[in-house]
């Protein structure tokens, strides 16, 4: 999968289902405006383990890879890569 | 600066901090800092500003700022020019705090920068207020603005006002069951005494380095200002996002050397994730306070075995009380404890478990939990009809009225002398910490035009915490799950937001025609929403 998808599909759900009809764009910093609230990011995580089958390790559920919809689709796609390549 | 021997205001707190020990830290956040020294001259400098705009004592003053230094030096300005403070949630929607600046009549506000398009906003709805502080003059609001740089050189002496212990310092705006949220009033007294009862009876000292994890606006956090203060400790405020993201509060509190750490089990239950604990040096964290809803066992069990130098204790007491009573957990609870306890009283405090009628109950016996204590509201601002309810005088002794608070919340005297927590009486929940009435979100969901039914109702997600879950019947065609979560959104503290708007034709009922909660609730277990 593509990071373009892999963000696509974030900002989708973002939008979509967490704000139920939300604007955020791929570079705003939706954990720190407060746009995304703590039970956003487990919602968030529940996607991302059934949508894209990665399970984000807790170690790895640090602000910086969650800053922004970019820098989680490009930690995704990592993670997506390092587990297609075992 | 006067040597003050007897602290009766709040702000006493820190100047004595400061005449004792000048220049410990009293706060830190980030990169930043500031010594009880600056704190006190800084507040002083505000309290100053807001005179000089014409603050008169007994106003009320919004704090709608971000965790951070600043709202430190807001918290106690407002209080010394003999103010009320009254914190607002900088991430709640725009309605809502425009609903609590005008139901207390707000004039002044200390604010973030960040918080400019807010302001705006406020500034469209028509919304009068007299001035705003800490935010730059561009001219961009139809209000008096006075940023930190005007307020900076003003005089550090503290103003001389008449202020009294009975006097209110702040007030706390919670859910409110009929849809619009409500304020609870706290003197100088009743916040003075839970800084005292809480520093003595966990021996805070100058040396302690105490968390804060809740913003202003959440009663947690008048333990890490206030109690920390009245020992003289360092409070460290914890950013907001580290909040969010356990794998970076666990580095936060070994980096920090945090000794004391006051949160909500939901925090605990994430920190105690595989992986995130484990291998750092958590030695010099002496203390683990948790409260706002009970604590699962199991997750109890895993922190307190990755956190071996801490002593946990289960703290218990709604925002119109402050702390009633606290369980300390002195070994690790067994697979087979149910729950844990709220446990004793603290010291000065009488609490009853009584009947409708007000008698108390024999012991084992289910009643409700009323209250008697110095750290008690004075009650809810401006609700009489609800004040009505939340006291109960009796008068046992030659006419002198003893004034109880009722908590709404049913509880049990246990043959160890411990008590148990057995549920509201109302339809009140804590969903992560977070106080909701479920009654506010229902009345919300069904202001939208297109609901012509609503229930609102909370059950287990599976790991022992609750969760909120809204149905609805639609009036007609054209409304959807996403419009009716938006609508909600632009009322609502997002917490108090369920994930989704079931939407259905008709609703389970009971025999009467009244919608049948508890029977949604099983078919939502049974269908396996949470699995």
């Amino acid at each position: 999968m593509s990071v373009e998808t892999i963000q696509a599909q974030l900002l989708q759900f973002v939008n979509h289902e967490i704000l139920g009809g939300g604007t955020v764009g791929p570079d705003d910093e939706v954990v720190l405006d407060g746009t995304v609230d703590s039970l956003g990011v487990a919602r968030l995580l529940g996607f991302i383990e059934t949508e894209f089958s990665i399970r984000v390790p807790p170690e790895d559920v640090t602000i910086e890879n969650f800053r922004t919809i970019a820098t989680m689709a490009g930690f995704l796609y990592q993670e997506d890569g390092t587990e297609t390549a075992q | 600066m006067s040597n003050r021997s007897h602290a009766y205001l709040l702000p006493h707190l820190i100047e004595q901090a400061a005449s004792a020990r000048p220049d410990a830290d009293a706060l830190r956040f980030r990169d930043g800092s500031l010594t009880y020294s600056e704190l006190y001259g800084r507040a002083c400098a505000l309290a100053n500003g807001l005179l000089e705009d014409g603050m008169q004592a007994g106003d009320r003053v919004g704090i709608l700022l971000h965790k951070g230094l600043e709202s430190a030096v807001a918290l106690y300005g407002v209080m010394l020019a003999g103010g009320t403070d009254v914190p607002l949630d900088p991430f709640a929607p725009t309605a809502r705090i425009e609903f609590v600046l005008r139901d207390c009549g707000i004039q002044r506000l200390v604010a973030a920068e960040r918080t400019a398009t807010t302001l705006l906003t406020l500034a469209e709805a028509g919304l009068e207020l007299h001035t705003v502080f800490g935010v730059p003059d561009n001219g961009a609001l139809p209000y008096r603005v006075v940023p930190w740089s005007a307020v900076e050189p003003l005089s550090q002496t503290a103003p001389a006002i008449a202020t009294t212990e009975q006097d209110l310092c702040y007030i706390l705006y919670t859910s409110g069951s009929t849809g619009s949220p409500k304020g609870i009033m706290h003197t100088h007294r009743s916040a003075l005494s839970w800084a005292e009862v809480a520093a003595a009876t966990y021996e805070l000292g100058p040396h302690d380095v105490v968390s804060n994890y809740a913003p202003l606006h959440f009663d947690l956090s008048t333990l890490d200002y206030f109690a920390g203060a009245r020992a003289g400790a360092t409070t460290t405020i914890i950013p907001e996002e580290v909040t969010k993201f356990p794998a970076s509060l666990a580095g936060f509190l070994a980096d920090e050397g945090l000794t004391v750490f006051y949160t909500v089990p939901m925090a605990l239950i994430h920190l105690a994730q595989p992986g995130l604990l484990e291998g750092r040096d958590l030695d010099r964290l002496r203390l683990v306070l948790f409260g706002g809803e009970p604590m699962p066992i199991k997750h109890l069990r895993r922190i307190m075995e990755l956190m071996p130098t801490a002593r946990f204790v289960n703290v218990y007491g709604p925002t119109e009380t402050n702390g009633v009573t606290h369980h300390p957990v002195d070994a690790i609870p067994s697979v087979e404890t149910e729950a844990l306890p709220i446990g004793r009283p603290y010291p000065n405090v009488d609490a009853l478990i009584v009947d409708a009628g007000f008698e108390p109950v024999p012991n084992g016996e289910p009643g409700e939990l009323v209250v008697r204590t110095p750290t008690m509201m004075r009650g809810y601002w401006g609700r009489d009809d609800l004040n009505e309810h939340a006291f109960h005088t009796r008068t046992p002794f030659g006419g002198r009225p003893d004034v109880y608070h009722r908590t709404g919340d049913l509880a049990a005297m246990q043959s160890d002398g411990t008590i148990r927590f057995l549920g509201r009486k109302d339809r009140q929940i804590k969903s992560r910490g977070n106080r909701v009435e479920l009654d506010e979100v229902e009345a919300v969901l069904i202001s939208h035009p297109l609901v012509r039914e609503a229930a609102v109702y909370a059950m287990s997600d599976g790991e022992g915490l609750l969760e909120i879950r809204a149905e609805a019947i639609p009036a007609g065609s054209g409304v959807d799950s996403g419009e009716l979560i938006r609508h909600l959104r632009a009322a609502l503290p997002a917490y108090a937001v369920p994930s989704q708007i079931v939407l259905r034709d008709s609703f389970p009922r009971t025999s009467t025609g009244k919608i049948d909660r508890l029977a949604m609730e099983a078919e939502a277990l049974a269908s396996g929403v949470n699995r």
